[in-house]
């Protein structure tokens, strides 16, 4: 496969008929990541030595086309793209062991952005990007190539996969909703490049959804992705937002069946535009919210508690990130004002100084200015050098020394990191949670439409023996709740089992994600202590110097 | 070294030899306790250990509110009736004092008392009110330790008298300053004085010491880099203790969640976390508090005592000026009076009037002379003793700083240590 032609791309029909479905979907902010846009933004730069301190695993030694990048707008975006957000977070050691060749593949840089103008003059320009891959597996046709997509395939691919992946706990993908202006801005551009990146590694990451098909799919099918023969393959029928509106009036009427085949109600409403049945379930959840609750399996009655436990960590974790970020803007401010009043010793030192020269050193006053002068210049440097050990100041970005320790707020950051990754994963959580309760209310639903229906049959066999000779026109219709019935049933079971499918799914996620928070939690910890010891020792040592210069002095003035 | 010598050898007289200065400057010992920048000195080389203690509000919340404070007063000076004494006053009294020891000591460097309140009496804070108390302790003993200062009559009214007799005193004060005509002189002065003001004593330079004025100019400029200074730990002082709160509520929030994730290795260790990082939130406050009194408190004083030294520059151009002004009034009177004896036909009593006058003025310029000469030869001895002094305290501070700062790194540097894990795994 050829990398990045300059393509001109005619929009398919289905990409906008997609695009418009995009209005019924619910985007949930994530914390996490406004809080990485937030801090990522303007810090200076760090190096890649970073990738070492986290200790990454070995599948992300894979290359990185990366030409735009020596100035760095390092954020945490690429401090820790690599997959270490969802590796950290989901048990690295479940992820290796499944590779039968060793090092796995890492699909890399959206790296080049082009414009392309777009045909029939209805919107404009927009940015494709080049996704880049290079891997070992068998089942790619290639090791090393590169595909072009655009941010709506991104978004495909996302939805794609909470359709095909119920239950998973799926990697959050970068925001949709931005202002036009905004969207040609270089540094948008490159944010977004950025996220763009890191969530193909937590895709690849995962254990199931890295190896599935429609993962492969998006990496390697044909531009454009939406029209690839590789890619509607995997993509079951859709049906939009505008047809389910259509069909409602043929249900409701009677022309059209109510009753969702069995393969459609092993999907939820949101695909299969079943309009009614999605009222019927929206109905029935309410009732069973407010009226008759139903029974519950243990297993069910457990996640459901384990769905409050997880908002209960959503809050702690939302407030620890909070507080962590505090922390780090309360060491910056400290170390600021060091470096200030380090620069107003300095100042009033060289002041000391000059009257010194002036008055003559050997008057009281020039005697007394000296000693003040040299004070003033040893404390006001060492503050300022504290400083700099401190934070990140504009001078110091400056002059970054490529090896240099990072300043400690920098450093405080990354170490506390987890808390705002492990953040960003609880909304996959939850809506993984939530899916598998609105599995089981499909569930419930047909179960209720069979017992209605098994009333409907009873009640019309009654009446039909009442009348003498039976009733033919009871007959049909009892015959055709029959049919009915039996369509049900079979619906039912696939319901169900679909349900049990997301249920494992959840089981099997909640033990990888607490394996994974329990190791970064630990890192996070251990790393945080010794980040803060080697700050304050360095502060330490820097001060004991300025305090010996004074020992100094008065050695030698005997 | 010369400041005595010098003092001795001056001309014209001073009441008595002064003591030596090793008085003034800080011993280390005394300077144990951290940045006291108030003469703790050893007992032998001071004569005083005064404090001041024991706020006590009175009249509360009226318009006649005041603050009275405890003065204890210990004393090996003979002139003192009592070697210890405890009294009450006022800052008004504290205002006073230094009023008197102004006027009678001019070209002496004052100590420096701290701000009149601009807040209203009845809103002033607890802390405030501490924070004050320090300061009227540092300027007690900084005056008894004063070699020109520590035997004025009014210190020992002040710290002597007991309430009754010193309200009497006050009361009679006032009355006879009420009374006083403002003499010629006087009047003079308090004019030379606006004067200097507005004109900075420029034109009075021809006649100045050329080394007093690379001096003085020195000290002008010094006032505006200390308050800088000053600022700059003030802001210090706030942010260590934000810093503090931060930690505060980091460890709480760790310990947060350590209750939710339950598994006994993990959740130990988010406990671990949380106990030192509110251990190390209450340094950080205790180091803010420590740094706002031993370090913040006296720079400020720094620039105080900066300022009063500004008002003794001040005062000496207005002297030399009135100087000035009497003279030419003098040349003025004696050239009159040649004019009308060289003239015919003037009249006995106006050239006697004029004798008068002439005698007056020449009486004037003589005392403007003396007054003037005073403060100079007053200055030569303060001026050093001034700059020795700052320097001392001044480096003293910065190298207590310095040495705090080491000390709290190292504390933090250990504290957080606890929490590294060691190599055998498991910081537990």
């Amino acid at each position: 496969m050829e990398p990045t032609k300059a393509d001109t791309d005619p929009l398919s029909s289905l990409a906008f008929a997609s695009s418009l479905e995009d209005e019924l979907e619910e985007e949930v902010p994530l914390q996490g990541e406004t809080q990485h846009a937030r801090t990522s933004q303007g810090q200076a730069a760090s190096s890649h030595q970073q990738d070492d301190y986290f200790g990454l695993p070995p599948h992300r030694s894979a290359q990185h086309e990366e030409p735009s990048r020596d100035h760095a707008v390092a954020s945490y975006g690429q401090l820790l793209s690599g997959g270490s957000t969802w590796n950290s977070g989901f048990g690295r050691s479940q992820v290796e062991p499944h590779e039968p060749m060793g090092s796995q593949h890492v699909p890399t840089d959206p790296v080049q952005r082009e414009e392309n103008g777009m045909l029939p003059g209805v919107m404009g320009k927009y940015m494709s990007y080049s996704v880049r891959t290079k891997t070992n597996r068998p089942n790619f046709r290639q090791q090393d190539f590169a595909v072009r997509r655009r941010f709506r395939d991104f978004v495909a691919l996302h939805d794609l996969l909470k359709s095909t992946h119920r239950g998973f706990f799926i990697p959050p993908r970068p925001e949709k909703n931005t202002m036009e202006g905004q969207r040609a801005q270089p540094e948008f551009i490159e944010l977004r490049r950025m996220a763009l990146q890191r969530y193909l590694h937590q895709l690849a990451a995962h254990p199931v959804i890295g190896l599935s098909e429609v993962f492969r799919a998006f990496l390697e099918a044909d531009e454009p992705l939406l029209s690839s023969l590789q890619w509607t393959q995997l993509t079951p029928v859709q049906h939009t937002f505008m047809e389910g509106m259509a069909r409602l009036p043929r249900q409701l009427l009677g022309s059209e069946s109510a009753i969702p085949n069995p393969s459609d109600a092993a999907r939820s409403t949101r695909h299969t535009g079943d309009l009614l049945r999605r009222f019927k379930e929206l109905r029935l959840d309410v009732r069973q919210e407010y009226q008759e609750q139903p029974a519950l399996t243990q297993a069910e009655i457990d996640l459901r508690n384990e769905r409050m436990l997880v908002e209960e960590l959503q809050e702690k974790l939302a407030n620890a990130s909070r507080k962590a970020e505090k922390l780090v803007s309360s060491m910056e401010d400290l170390g600021n004002v060091f470096g200030d009043l380090g620069l107003s010793l300095i100042q009033t030192g060289l002041y000391e100084a000059a009257t010194a020269d002036q008055v003559g050193q050997y008057s009281d006053t020039g005697a007394a200015a000296k000693i003040i002068a040299a004070d003033c210049k040893r404390v006001g440097q060492a503050a300022v050098n504290g400083r700099r050990l401190a934070t990140t100041g504009a001078q110091a970005a400056a002059k970054a020394v490529p090896n240099a320790t990072p300043p400690a707020t920098i450093q405080t950051s990354m170490a506390l990191s987890p808390l705002h990754d492990q953040l960003g994963i609880v909304p996959a959580v939850l809506k993984a949670l939530k899916e598998r309760e609105v599995a089981l209310l499909t569930v419930h639903s047909l179960q209720r439409d069979m017992v209605m229906k098994q009333r409907a049959r009873q009640s019309l066999v009654d009446d039909g023996q009442k009348v003498f000779g039976g009733d033919k026109g009871k007959e049909r219709k009892v015959q055709g709740l029959q049919n009915d019935m039996a369509t049900l049933e079979q619906s039912t079971s696939a319901a169900e089992q679909e349900y049990d499918k997301v249920m494992d799914r959840n089981h099997q996620e909640l033990v990888r994600w607490k394996a994974g928070r329990a190791e970064a939690f630990t890192t996070m910890l251990d790393n945080i202590a010794k980040v803060e010891v080697g700050y304050h020792e360095r502060m330490h040592k820097l001060w004991e110097i300025a305090a010996s210069g004074f020992d100094d002095r008065r050695k030698q003035a005997g | 070294m010369f400041p005595s010598s010098r003092g001795a050898s001056a001309s014209g007289q001073h009441e008595e030899p002064p003591p030596p200065y090793e008085s003034v400057v800080m011993s280390d010992a005394g300077m144990s306790t951290m940045g006291r920048n108030a003469p703790q000195e050893d007992a032998q080389n001071s004569s005083f250990d005064i404090q001041v203690k024991d706020p006590i509000k009175h009249g509360e919340n009226s318009l006649s509110a005041y603050v009275s404070y405890k003065v204890c007063t210990k004393t090996s000076l003979q002139q003192y009736q009592q070697r210890q004494s405890e009294v009450l006053r006022r800052f008004k009294d504290f205002a006073w004092l230094r009023h008197q020891l102004q006027e009678q000591n001019r070209g002496i460097v004052i100590p420096a008392l701290p701000e009149k309140s601009v807040v209203q009496k009845y809103q002033m804070t607890n802390e405030f009110i501490a924070q004050r108390q320090r300061a009227l302790t540092i300027f007690l003993n900084r005056v008894a330790v004063h070699p020109a200062l520590q035997h004025s009559r009014d210190l020992q009214n002040f710290l002597e008298m007991d309430e009754n007799n010193w309200a009497l005193e006050m009361a009679r004060g006032s009355q006879e300053a009420a009374r006083r005509k403002p003499g010629a002189f006087q009047f003079l002065r308090d004019f030379g004085q606006s004067t200097a003001n507005i004109m900075a004593g420029k034109t009075a330079d021809e006649e100045e010491d050329p080394d007093y004025i690379k001096v003085r100019e020195s000290i002008v400029q010094l006032e505006t880099h200390l308050a800088e200074i000053h600022r700059q730990a003030s802001r210090l002082v706030k942010k260590q203790a934000e810093h503090g709160v931060s930690l505060e509520e980091f460890s709480a929030s760790m310990a947060a969640l350590g209750k939710c994730e339950k598994q006994p290795p993990l959740s130990m260790q988010f406990e671990r976390v949380a106990e030192w990082a509110g251990k190390l939130a209450k340094l950080s406050k205790e180091q803010a508090d420590a740094l706002s009194l031993s370090f913040e408190e006296p720079l400020k004083e720094c620039v105080r005592t900066v300022r009063s030294a500004k008002k003794v520059i001040a005062d000496r151009s207005s002297a030399l000026l009135v100087l000035q002004q009497a003279k030419m009034d003098l040349d003025a009177k004696r050239t009159r009076s040649s004019r009308l004896r060289s003239s015919v036909g003037v009249r006995e009593d106006r050239i006697a009037e004029n004798e008068r006058e002439t005698k007056e003025a020449q009486g004037r310029q003589e005392a403007a002379k003396v007054a003037y000469e005073t403060i100079c030869r007053r200055m030569n001895e303060e001026l050093s003793r001034f700059q020795q002094q700052r320097a001392q305290e001044t480096s003293q501070l910065l190298y207590l700083f310095a040495k705090s700062q080491a000390q709290l790194a190292n504390d933090n540097a250990h504290m957080w240590a606890q929490l590294v894990p060691t190599a055998n795994g498991g910081a537990h």
